[in-house]
């Protein structure tokens, strides 16, 4: 667990989870990264440090994001030290 | 209160939240529980022991034998009938006091603006995003609350929309999205869980009628049953939602 420097806190719950084998991280996010970096953008970074299955899973438009505790959408911005949290769609009853 | 109610209802009045009035509010409530499967047959029950006067139940469906893993309302000679009826006969049982009402049509935003009319509070319990819709269309255009519940698997989510409040609604989370593979037929759902889910919109639904307690309203509440975990998460209006936006 590495937080030095500009780093972003990661959380997976429930199925989501489940498939991508991780329920928390932290992103070391690097310089060049940083300026305007959005959800997108994390998503892009984990793809790229963690297999394509990353994006594939969290870049739906039903997977639902929230920053700090408060929903968001994918093109919110992301600053260091935020708590980013995506969470599986549920409709069954 | 006769005696007999005030015996039945004793443990719940003795509560400083209910007492009498509280109750005598419960007693005068018309709720609307909208799918009679996994979550609707707890909060079918639940409410009806609660003592809620009037309870309509709508669902098309037929109890099958899969259903009874988690439709705790229904029994093996129930299957083959309507859920509605299966589970109106549970409820007479545990609270013969009370009015039950069944409907065994599908809604659609017609059919569910005529039934709504004079009910206090909806609680929904289907299992769809494409009727969640039609519910919150309806019930923000008509400004009664509603008590949104969904499970699959091992996880749930609670949401309520009270027009009381400048709360989200429950299309500023899902936006317009669309069915897909997201059902208990095709993720499988542990029987539990539905209990768990259940039981907490039957609780919601009570303190809103009562109007006791924290209001839960413009968050999403999410349940991990791994981890037996809840999240409270805070959901902003989206000022952009074609259904809440202008109200």
């Amino acid at each position: 667990m590495n937080q030095v420097g500009y780093t972003i806190k990661v959380l997976l719950f429930a199925s989501l989870r489940e498939k991508l084998g991780e329920s928390e991280l932290y992103l070391d996010i690097a310089e060049g990264d940083r300026d305007g970096l959005r959800i997108t953008d994390v998503i892009r970074l984990l793809a790229v440090s963690r297999g394509a299955v990353w994006d594939d899973t969290l870049t739906n438009s039903k997977v639902l994001m929230a920053i700090n505790h408060t929903m968001v959408d994918a093109q919110h911005s992301v600053s260091a030290d935020d708590e980013l949290a995506f969470y599986p769609p549920v409709t069954g009853g | 209160m006769n005696d007999d109610q005030l015996l039945r209802y004793s443990r719940q009045i003795m509560l400083p939240e209910i007492e009498i009035d509280g109750q005598l509010k419960l007693l005068q409530s018309r709720v609307l529980i909208i799918g009679l499967g996994g979550l609707g047959c707890p909060i079918a029950l639940y409410l009806a022991a609660a003592g809620v006067g009037h309870l309509i139940l709508a669902d098309d469906d037929i109890v099958e034998l899969s259903n009874l893993q988690r439709q705790i309302a229904h029994g093996n000679q129930d299957i083959g009938k309507y859920k509605v009826d299966s589970a109106k006969a549970s409820i007479l049982e545990i609270n013969p006091e009370i009015q039950v009402t069944t409907i065994t049509q599908r809604f659609d935003a017609i059919s569910l603006e005529q039934a709504i009319d004079t009910i206090d509070l909806v609680v929904d319990a289907t299992d769809n995003f494409a009727t969640r819709f039609i519910i919150n269309r309806v019930c923000v255009e008509t400004s009664t609350p509603v008590v949104f519940g969904a499970a699959v698997k091992l996880e749930g989510q609670i949401l309520i929309y009270d027009p009381e409040t400048t709360s989200a609604c429950y299309q500023c989370l899902y936006k317009n999205a669309k069915d897909g593979d997201n059902n208990c037929a095709e993720n499988g759902v542990a029987a539990p869980i539905v209990g768990i889910i259940g039981c907490c919109q039957a609780m919601e639904a009570v303190k809103l009628l009562v109007g006791f307690g924290a209001s839960s309203a413009g968050y999403l509440q999410v349940f991990d049953a791994h981890s037996m975990q809840w999240r409270k998460l805070k959901l902003p209006r989206d000022p952009l939602c074609p259904t809440c936006s202008a109200i």
